[in-house]
């Protein structure tokens, strides 16, 4: 275990007096909200400030926002993944992590709001497919179980890592090594692990995207002004980006400040992700403009009621506050801190500040969305009390809306505690060594190329070259530089071996002949001959190879046989690879 | 059903006697009347308001678990036993028919005695929804429901719109596509698209004093 893994690590050490504190003040948050759960459990609904009018409050706005919150994540490094983005992986972690919890919070108050949870497996007994309620309960599963997956699968190879600290307790140690469902990093295990992970990834975009429009049908499937909307799919889920994109921001914000990580969080994160937000600012911007002036430029009967009562009436100062706050406010300082060069040393602090307030203004916004609605019904309330007719939320809602963000925290904080809020691996330098398992015969070659990884074709390579008798030297991937014999015909020999092994994949001839994957192949291909060299020069460590270092390496090549040569197994080699990473 | 509303001098005698049929809780109405004015210009006029028993009704639409659901007959009925609360309905429905026991309804010994069914509703519960079913039990004994039987001016009417015949509480039937037909009769947000099956006359010719008039009168008795 190297210095910079010890320090990824720090978190899972996390017992000091702060950590306690935090632990204790959510932990107390929670059972208050607990208590008065048990209340509205014991004398029912009628604890709430919720009434016949307005029958969905504090809990339904909060079902949405975490919902939303919990598109952090997930899309936000599934895309990133998808699409290579190199400087993702110190992301990804805390971002998926985010997802996870604000589902499990998200799913939660859901059933908070039932008048008879007790009842709430009638769901699945006499569930109707044709109700937007049973449409959600199905999504948000789905969903929830797609994210702890992809939260899990890149999170084995680390708990291997963990697993193999030498100084870990009994029981944490077994527990991490049952996680890891016997993680050694053999080459086939990245393959299968590499295999998973992009398929979730794809997976998870579209499971991601359907959960927010069906939780926005729960509202537009009806008939009332204001959710009578055929954009609510995507204005949600715009809106859900905007605010789990938020989320992550400050969630690195902290973590960065908490756990000091600014080696692996760097401005350009920050500046990257705070492009994507500022994207998805003005995307929502559009959004709520084309949403409101539809309506407002029409002023139909029931709707002109709504947004009266929204624009100049009784809603209008919470209308224009979570507007400029959570739309404006944060727009208009991310271009400040993103665009002139002047301010670019404001770039962390500042993204903080406006994600925080896109977060507090997605909620309200959500809470806005709900309640207004309800309160303009087609029918005038008539011959009710206020406390009937008006929406206030009662301690009781406050209590248990406080409670899920404490659940939130606390959830978040023990995955910290558990999981390194870094991905450890995908973080990796080109060429750091990887220790994961006692010392096996060639495992050095294994794990070289397990750190390589994240490309079963990278590995797959090596491992022929391992068969014919190479032992690996990473270090020397990645330069430019001309073949040496040996390792040529190494390859070829091992490639007979590969061809037999993979069938009908291989025989993609027209790539062999892309002038442009003929010389990354070259840039690949030229360490992994130093082996043979070293061996018969009597150097020891083979990570002390180095192009240049030694002697034989830098020999040039005669020609390049690339016809009996796969350059498919080439074509992502890992060294090109991790030039992205590096990034 | 059937609202004759150049009748309904806003009594509200229907309400009552819901209520006391169906040992509603307090807060629900049932059936609620209205005082409404279409524009400024036109005067205001009472409107009652049952569950309008929809042909393409949304809260069934809507409901998870086939708590609401329609009979055969076209009443929009509501299962007390399989409810789970979570108020989906209420969100669907444009009338505010649908109300929610938001906790233990106040009970009297004489519901309690009931055991409970599906056709009249109560004992009441905790956490569920209620509404206007036609009183069933009613029906099964070929009487009006409550509010129509006890409307002194008559202006609910009840029938089967297949036997075409409707019937109010004073006993007068009527052939119901004539009433409809010559009696411009309407439903309520005909524009929802939920084919209400409620129709109503629209106030012409009242045969009461109107809501002002009302207002004015029951000032000055004060």
């Amino acid at each position: 275990m190297n210095e910079r893994e010890t320090k990824l690590l720090k978190t899972i050490d996390m017992s000091g007096l702060g950590f306690r504190a935090w632990v204790a003040f959510l932990v107390s948050v929670l059972l208050w909200g607990v208590f008065a759960y048990s209340r509205q459990l014991r004398f029912g609904l009628i604890e709430t400030g919720m009434r016949d009018q307005i029958s969905w409050g504090l809990y339904i706005s909060n079902f949405v926002f975490f919902i939303g919150i919990s598109h952090a994540g997930t899309l936000i490094s599934a895309i990133l993944r998808v699409t290579d983005a190199g400087w993702r992986t110190p992301i990804t972690r805390m971002a998926e992590g985010i997802t996870v919890v604000a589902l499990c919070i998200g799913g939660s108050m859901v059933l908070v709001d039932l008048g008879r949870p007790d009842r709430a497996l009638n769901l699945f007994r006499y569930g109707r497919i044709q109700s937007p309620i049973v449409w959600d309960v199905l999504s948000v599963g789905t969903y929830l179980t797609g994210c702890i997956l992809y939260f899990y699968l890149p999170l084995i190879p680390d708990l291997g890592i963990v697993a193999a600290r030498p100084d870990i307790g009994g029981f944490r140690r077994g527990l991490y090594r049952a996680l890891s469902l016997g993680w050694i990093g053999s080459p086939k295990q990245w393959r299968l692990l590499e295999k998973a992970i992009s398929i979730m990834a794809v997976a998870i975009i579209p499971l991601a995207i359907s959960v927010h429009t069906v939780v926005s049908w729960i509202f537009a499937m009806t008939l009332r002004p204001g959710w009578d909307s055929s954009i609510f799919g995507p204005y949600f889920v715009v809106g859900a980006i905007y605010s789990g994109a938020a989320a992550v921001v400050l969630a690195m914000c902290l973590l960065r400040r908490i756990f000091h990580l600014e080696d692996y969080l760097k401005p350009v994160h920050f500046r990257n992700l705070g492009l994507l937000l500022l994207s998805f600012s003005m995307l929502y911007l559009y959004f709520n403009v084309n949403e409101y002036l539809t309506l407002g430029y029409k002023v139909r009967g029931p709707e002109k009621v709504l947004l009266d009562r929204l624009f100049y009436g009784d809603y209008a100062p919470y209308f224009w506050v979570v507007a400029f706050v959570g739309v404006l406010l944060p727009m208009v300082l991310m271009m400040l801190v993103l665009g002139p060069k002047r301010y670019r040393d404001f770039t962390v602090p500042g993204l903080g500040v406006a994600s925080f307030m896109a977060i507090i203004g997605a909620w309200a916004k959500r809470y806005l969305i709900v309640v207004p609605t309800l309160s303009s019904p087609f029918l005038p309330i008539q011959g009710v009390p206020k406390e009937w007719s008006h929406y206030a939320p009662s301690w009781v809602e406050w209590s248990i809306t406080a409670a899920a963000f404490a659940a939130f925290l606390l959830l978040y904080t023990l995955l910290a505690k558990t999981f390194p809020v870094v991905s450890i691996w995908e973080t990796r330098e080109t060429g750091e060594p990887a220790e994961l398992a006692p010392a096996r015969r060639s495992h050095t070659v294994r794990n070289e190329l397990g750190a390589g990884g994240p490309d079963h074709r990278a590995a797959g390579l090596r491992i022929t070259v391992e068969r014919a008798g190479c032992t690996g030297a990473r270090r020397c991937e990645g330069r430019e530089g001309p073949a040496t014999d040996h390792h040529l015909d190494g390859l070829a020999g091992a490639e007979a071996g590969g061809r037999a092994a993979r069938g009908r994949r291989q025989d993609r001839s027209s790539r062999r002949r892309n002038p442009a994957l003929l010389s990354r192949y070259q840039a690949a291909v030229l360490p992994l001959g130093c082996g043979k060299r070293q061996q018969a020069q009597g150097i020891a460590d083979p990570r002390d190879c180095r192009l240049g270092a030694v002697e034989g390496c830098q020999r040039p090549a005669a020609g390049l046989p690339g016809g009996q040569l796969r350059t498919e197994d080439l074509a992502r080699p890992a060294g090109v690879r991790r030039a992205g990473h590096r990034r | 059903m059937v609202f004759d509303l150049a009748k309904c001098d806003g009594c509200r005698d229907c309400t009552k006697a819901c209520t006391k049929m169906h040992f509603v809780p307090p807060m629900q109405e049932w059936i609620k009347v209205y005082e409404v004015e279409d524009n400024q210009a036109a005067g205001s006029y009472f409107l009652p308001r049952t569950c309008m028993h929809c042909d393409n009704p949304p809260c069934v639409r809507g409901c998870p678990v086939g708590a609401t659901y329609k009979r055969t007959d076209g009443i929009v009925m509501m299962d007390q036993d399989r409810c789970i609360g979570c108020r989906n309905c209420i969100a669907q429905c444009p009338y505010s028919a649908r109300f929610f026991n938001w906790g233990e309804p106040p009970h009297t010994p004489e519901e309690m005695k009931a055991a409970y069914s599906v056709e009249h509703n109560y004992p009441h519960r905790k956490g569920v929804v209620e509404k206007c079913i036609m009183c069933p039990e009613m029906l099964r004994m070929g009487m009006l429901p409550a509010c129509a039987d006890t409307c002194k001016m008559g202006a609910i009417y009840f029938g089967d719109e297949f036997e075409d015949a409707v019937t109010n509480g004073k006993g007068e039937t009527m052939q119901f596509s004539k009433i409809a037909e010559t009696g411009a009769g309407f439903r309520l947000m005909e524009e929802l698209g939920t084919e209400p099956r409620v129709y109503y006359l629209p106030p012409v010719n009242r045969k009461y004093p109107s809501p002002e008039e009302k207002h004015m009168h029951d000032a000055t008795k004060a």
